[in-house]
């Protein structure tokens, strides 16, 4: 059941980049939130930015209670939705709807999840800190029971320049193997993600499921690199949104459908995603 | 308190509707909505035939709104009455179908096929999508809109809303049409054509280049669409367009609407269709009147 409400801005910082992260306290919705799915945002009381914005789960934070009472979420500013919410001083109220959409594959009875490898670009890694935590056990998210302990889980992010890797040492904290890759050569491999996560593979343990997140020319790359290796992949699409729960069809995307015509049709992003099956999205129709 | 009103043959517990193409088949709103508190729903239009809709992007945001190009996305009336009609019909509150044709002659035919269908209480007939290719808007021409009604009218006995487009010269004249026609109430309005460019690269944002812009920046060429056929057309009036709260709801009441639909609304604020459950008995005791009816039309002009 999902929860809608008025609630109150705990902590709002900048990392690095133009990157934020705030904190908002809501016990029922933190202690719902799995690892993969997001929220809307938008703060109260004003009719610009009229809609909220779509942020995935970067982590839940526990309270006093030793319950989990907030939660963290993690964006680019980068236009006005997310500048507004950039703005906003603890204290200040947001309206907040989720939990909202799927996640990745959380348990070892369909999907060989021995050696997992996260591919993120961008802004693409804010789902992967709570993937890593659950996977490797380190922390519970939501009623679920996840007991699939991986060999080995590790994050290869690539983003434009180094200061826009913000949070990497969250990520390392973990423990999980990350290696990155910037554009500009500033830190890591210097080149596209997607070269650095082929070479690894190559040098194994060759991955039994691959998770990304990123832009879509990154993941489409990311897609043809998991069919050219014949490993499983899931990729989880950032796509405009208005609603966030399946009611005004604008986040479509496209993807196969025997029983169309055309061998695909659209489907909402919000309530059937936002993580697909990498081998069933049409990229270009 | 007594909340209920009526648009024709159709009578609601209360005036507050929720607007097609803006929830969905209902279920998405589980959680956030008491469906069985609802005046009723009103279900994102169906077409005879599936229809992909438009490419994305399909919407952008703008001051105090947002444009639409959905382009009607959906499975076609078939699957519609299959699958969702009997969810719909569990909830406990009234539905009214809404149905597009690509044609004139489609419209009757659609009309036919929920006729008989048990759990659907009306039908609205979206005369006025401005998505659809060919950009074909039935409710421009008030000739065509009567004899779209009069064909629809002789195919049920259900009542028919005829939900009409603020994009004309003269909306009296198209609402005179529906009403002539057989109209039981029309809906005013559906969304206002717009377009929104992304300078920087010359081009404009939305994938069908024009969309119908909603929200709170058209609330006031709705409530003037309202208050303007109310003062010429005998039928009730649906008021849509920038729905938001309870103020709101009470200025297209006294501005002559018997009922109000939510839309926009509904993507920035889940909950907003209880909020405002939750306040209009107190709205109207605060007019020192009893009932939705005492409220509706009350407005007074200057002579
Ligand atoms: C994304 C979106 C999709 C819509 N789809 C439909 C539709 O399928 N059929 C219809 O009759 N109206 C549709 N509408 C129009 C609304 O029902 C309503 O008439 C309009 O948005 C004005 O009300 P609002 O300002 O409260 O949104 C749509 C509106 C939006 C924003």
């Amino acid at each position: 059941m999902p929860f809608h409400r008025q609630v109150r801005v705990h902590a709002n910082e900048c990392l690095t980049g133009g990157i934020h992260k705030i904190r908002v306290e809501f016990p029922e919705l933190a202690m719902s939130l799995r690892p993969g799915q997001f929220v809307m945002i938008r703060p109260s009381g004003r009719l610009e930015p009229l809609l909220g914005r779509p942020l995935a789960l970067y982590e839940t934070v526990d309270g006093p209670s030793g319950m989990p009472e907030f939660f963290e979420l993690v964006y680019l500013v980068m236009g006005a939705g997310t500048r507004a919410l950039a703005a906003l001083q603890p204290g200040e109220p947001v309206d907040v709807w989720g939990p909202l959409g799927n996640t990745f594959p959380e348990s070892s009875n369909n999907v060989d999840l021995t050696h997992v490898m996260l591919i993120a670009g961008g802004i693409g890694q804010t789902p992967f800190l709570s993937v890593i935590k659950s996977l490797l056990g380190q922390r519970r998210y939501g009623q679920s029971q996840v007991s699939v302990m991986p060999e080995s889980v590790s994050l290869i992010w690539g983003a434009r320049t180094k200061d826009a890797l913000a949070g990497l040492d969250d990520f390392q904290a973990t423990g999980a193997r990350v290696e990155v890759a910037t554009e500009d050569g500033s830190a890591g491999h210097k080149g596209y993600v997607t070269e650095l996560a082929d070479r690894l593979i190559q040098e194994g343990p060759n991955p039994t499921a691959i998770f990304s997140c990123g832009p879509e020319p990154m993941l489409e790359a990311v897609t043809a690199l998991a069919k050219r290796c014949q490993i499983p992949a899931w990729v989880s699409l950032e796509t405009k949104m208005a609603c966030g729960y399946g009611v005004c069809f604008s986040c479509v995307c496209p993807l196969q459908d025997e029983s169309s015509d055309t061998g695909w049709d659209y489907r909402r992003v919000c309530i059937e995603g936002p993580v697909f099956k990498a081998e069933n999205i049409v990229w270009h129709t | 308190m007594n909340l209920e009103t009526r648009l024709g043959r159709l009578t609601l517990p209360n005036p507050i509707l929720v607007a097609s193409g803006t929830f969905g088949y209902a279920k998405e709103s589980t959680g956030f909505v008491d469906f069985a508190r609802l005046g009723g729903i009103v279900p994102k239009t169906v077409t005879a035939s599936p229809r992909v809709g438009n490419k994305p992007p399909r919407i952008v945001e703008t001051a105090a709104g947002m444009l639409n190009s959905i382009g009607l996305d959906n499975d076609g009336i078939d699957h519609f009455i299959e699958h969702h009609v009997p969810y719909l019909a569990t909830l406990g509150t009234r539905i009214i179908a809404n149905v597009a044709g690509k044609t004139e002659a489609e419209f009757p035919a659609l009309v036919a096929k929920l006729n008989p269908i048990k759990g659907i209480h009306a039908i609205e007939l979206n005369l006025s999508c401005p998505n659809v290719s060919g950009g074909i808007d039935f409710a421009t021409n008030p000739e065509v809109t009567e004899r779209v009604l009069r064909q629809c009218r002789s195919e049920t006995e259900l009542p028919l809303l005829a939900k009409l487009t603020p994009n004309v010269t003269d909306l009296v004249s198209i609402a005179e049409a529906a009403s002539r026609g057989g109209a039981d109430a029309v809906t005013l309005i559906n969304t206002v054509l717009g377009t929104a460019i992304d300078w920087k690269r010359r081009k404009p944002i939305l994938s069908n280049v024009l969309g119908g812009l909603s929200g709170p920046a058209i609330k006031p060429i709705a409530l003037r669409a309202v208050l303007t056929v109310a003062r010429r057309v005998k039928i009730p009036i649906v008021g849509v367009g920038g729905v938001c709260t309870i103020d709101d709801v009470m200025e297209f009441l006294v501005a002559g609407a018997s009922a109000v639909q939510l839309g926009t609304v509904s993507f920035f604020d889940p909950t907003a269709s209880m909020r405002i459950l939750d306040e209009l008995p107190q709205a109207i005791t605060s007019m020192k009147a009893s009932s939705v009816t005492d409220v509706i039309g009350s407005v007074i002009l200057p002579t």
